[in-house]
């Protein structure tokens, strides 16, 4: 049996599309503010567990390695793990496990990001996550996959473009209230609709922006967890689940790899109907069709209906549903791993009411978060409860 | 809470008011491409498409690979497919790879093979206006010259509307 | 038909890396000739290269400190032979955490012993930080 855990403080740094930290530094920051939410030092992290997308942002191609000390790691039972976008939230399920197992009591999960290194743009770092033989020699770019899937998911369920951008309207509106917003801006779906076309359905406004930015967590077991805080945030399930790299080789208009891990984890905090026991959902947003296509798949919104459940306005933050109450990655900004890592933060701050002007409306006691990865193939979601 | 971070905005980096290091990565690589790819690139030279067959799920795999990777089993036999299919989805590039702005913009798709069940590939569309492309048309390979060819996935230079040609 | 077994291309990519917080100064202060430390005064520790936190607390560094004189030689290499020969040392300071490798100038392999004072000279070039060691 596992033991239950619980986090109990979070930090996170600015995010920017440059910042002058080193990738040690950004970890250092978010880490040494999560460590002082919780009134812990360093010597109480037993383990470290850290998430970073590919090496080639960075350009330094030992980034585990690299960037541990800035994590506190120095000398200490330590993991980096890396399932592309899906990074932030599956960091801190692999936190989970080294203190759901009994291995450790105190586990500190941190997620690094920096992009900018690359110049001028990062895109170029995306192509080698394509097939060398296959893929690249047909000129191959990170947006075309999310195009196509777009235009797919459009044609099969008859959505608009003008749907799709309302979800980037509210994101980038949340953000105003995010004091680490990269992007926040109020915005109108005209505006979305007239943005420099960049793969075709996909134009400059419905993309989150590269970035620089680290944040992080700390997890502990229930006994330790009540002496620390007491107000933990419990991780009440977690699920995660892979498909292959042959993404043509799938219907791209449904996540199925996504409704097995979201089944994983309600199985597990045991939601039986999650529409109705989740109060608030911090779901992946790279691109703005992304929430929608990820609502259904963790059967939060009924296939093809997520645009009109946005349309009704339920999303909002004031809404019966707030999705992405921070402002996720279209507002905030995308420093992959810290992305997702940055939404667990964000429901820790809002399960225990202290999100300040982004705190939702409704009374939240269960969230969830969720983020998705690699050649659209990867979805790692976790239940967070306040009790 | 306080958030850290020092922001460096685009004039900071063209003033060069803080201090970088340059690097350039140039990674030369030669892929095995392994028994099945490696027949199915000898195959294009040749202008035919092949794809390894699952018994178990029946499906045609294109690209193909010696095994299943859902029933994980071996899969059994080489079967030729049809070059042409249908458009399973489609998008308008106009970027490259680094990001920068394409002079033409590229029309890209996932065609489903005649013949595969539920595989497609990832190629290039042409011959067409963007305006006129549509989920579901049929459409076939247009092959380079054959003395052209060297065994490449851009020996089909792209797919154009099947019209007459099916 | 034969197979064709192998693919070849390239991955290119071009980078410019921060300096840092704690780099920034660290080469700032290397272009007015000094060589600057960072001192965690809780864990009492000296870091070389300085460093923006104490990697034993987790905690702030601000305090910075001059590294003054020599430093000895704690080992050394020789890469490549007759006239592409070159010596590569690292060179720790007393009482300071960590140490500075660079290149070894004007002496053979013949002159080198371990714990020899060695003189530091640093300076910033397009392509990074230069180290060149005087023993």
């Amino acid at each position: 049996m596992t033991r239950r855990v619980a986090i109990v403080g979070a930090g996170m740094t600015l995010f920017r599309r440059r910042l002058l930290e080193t990738g040690k530094e950004l970890c250092f920051e978010a880490s040494r503010a999560a460590l002082d939410s919780a009134n812990l030092d360093a010597s109480d992290i037993e383990a470290v567990v850290l998430g970073s997308a590919p090496d080639a942002f960075d350009g330094l191609h030992m980034k585990g390695e690299y960037l541990l000390d800035g994590a506190g790691a120095s000398n200490k039972p330590y993991t980096r793990v890396y399932v592309g976008g899906g990074t932030g939230v599956f960091t801190p399920i692999a936190a989970w496990w080294h203190v759901a197992s009994g291995l450790f009591d105190v586990c500190l999960a941190v997620c690094e990001e920096k992009m900018s290194p690359l110049y001028p743009h990062p895109q170029k770092a995306f192509w080698s996550i394509f097939d060398h033989t296959l893929e690249r020699p047909l000129g191959v770019n990170l947006v075309w996959i999310f195009a196509l899937e777009m235009r797919r998911y459009m044609h099969k369920y008859s959505i608009s473009e003008e749907d799709i951008a309302q979800v980037a309207v509210k994101n980038k509106r949340n953000a105003l209230d995010h004091p680490c917003a990269q992007l926040a801006d109020r915005i109108t779906v005209d505006d979305v609709m007239k943005s420099e076309p960049i793969v075709w359905p996909v134009k400059k406004l419905d993309i989150s922006p590269p970035s620089d930015g680290a944040a992080a967590v700390i997890l502990a077991s229930e006994e330790v967890a009540r002496k620390i805080t007491k107000d933990p945030v419990w991780i009440d399930g977690v699920g995660w689940n892979l498909d292959s790299t042959y993404w043509t080789n799938r219907e791209l208009a449904y996540p199925q790899y996504l409704e097995n891990a979201a089944r994983m984890a309600y199985r597990m905090a045991k939601v039986e109907n999650p529409r109705k026991e989740i109060d608030v959902a911090e779901v992946y947003d790279p691109f703005d069709y992304k929430e929608l296509h990820h609502l259904e798949g963790l059967q939060l919104a009924e296939r093809g209906k997520a645009a009109k459940l946005t349309s009704s306005g339920a999303t909002e933050r004031n809404g019966e549903f707030p999705v992405n109450p921070s402002g996720g990655l279209l507002g905030v900004g995308n420093p992959i791993a810290a992305a997702g890592m940055m939404k667990i933060c964000e429901l820790f701050w809002q399960l225990r009411g202290e999100a300040g002007k982004r705190q939702v409306k409704r009374d939240a006691r269960t969230g969830l978060a969720q983020a998705w990865g690699d050649l659209m193939q990867f979805s790692s979601v976790v239940v967070l409860r306040s009790r | 809470m306080v958030y850290s971070g020092i922001g460096i905005s685009p004039q900071d980096v063209a003033n060069s008011r803080y201090l970088t290091v340059p690097y350039s990565a140039n990674l030369r690589y030669r892929w095995s491409t392994g028994a099945a790819v490696g027949r199915f690139l000898a195959e294009l030279k040749n202008g035919k498409i092949v794809g390894r067959k699952c018994d178990k799920c029946k499906r045609v795999l294109v690209p193909p690979r010696m095994f299943c990777e859902r029933d994980f089993i071996q899969t059994s036999k080489w079967v030729y497919v049809q070059d042409a299919g249908i458009v399973d989805t489609y998008s308008i590039s106009y970027i490259a790879a680094d990001a920068s702005r394409l002079e033409k913009p590229l029309i890209v798709a996932v065609i489903r093979l005649d013949g595969t069940g539920e595989a497609g590939i990832l190629h290039i569309l042409g011959g067409i206006e963007p305006k006129d492309v549509m989920i579901g048309m049929r459409v076939k390979a247009v092959w380079k010259p054959k003395r052209r060819r060297v065994g490449a996935i851009t020996d089909i230079r792209y797919f154009a509307p099947a019209g007459d040609a099916k | 038909m034969t197979n064709i077994d192998h693919w070849s291309s390239s991955i290119d990519l071009d980078y410019r890396y921060t300096a840092g917080v704690a780099g920034e100064t660290f080469l700032r202060k290397i272009a007015k000739g000094r060589i600057m430390a960072s001192r965690c005064s809780y864990c009492r520790l000296t870091y070389l290269p300085p460093r923006l936190y104490c990697e034993k607390c987790l905690r702030k560094i601000d305090t910075w400190v001059q590294v003054r004189g020599k430093g000895e030689l704690y080992s050394y290499t020789m890469t490549g032979r007759g006239k592409k020969k070159s010596l590569y040392g690292l060179v720790k300071f007393a009482g300071i955490e960590g140490g500075l490798v660079g290149r070894i100038v004007g002496s053979d392999l013949a002159d080198l012993k371990f714990g020899m004072p060695v003189r530091v000279d640093l300076k910033n070039s397009e392509k990074g930080l230069l180290v060149y060691l005087h023993v």
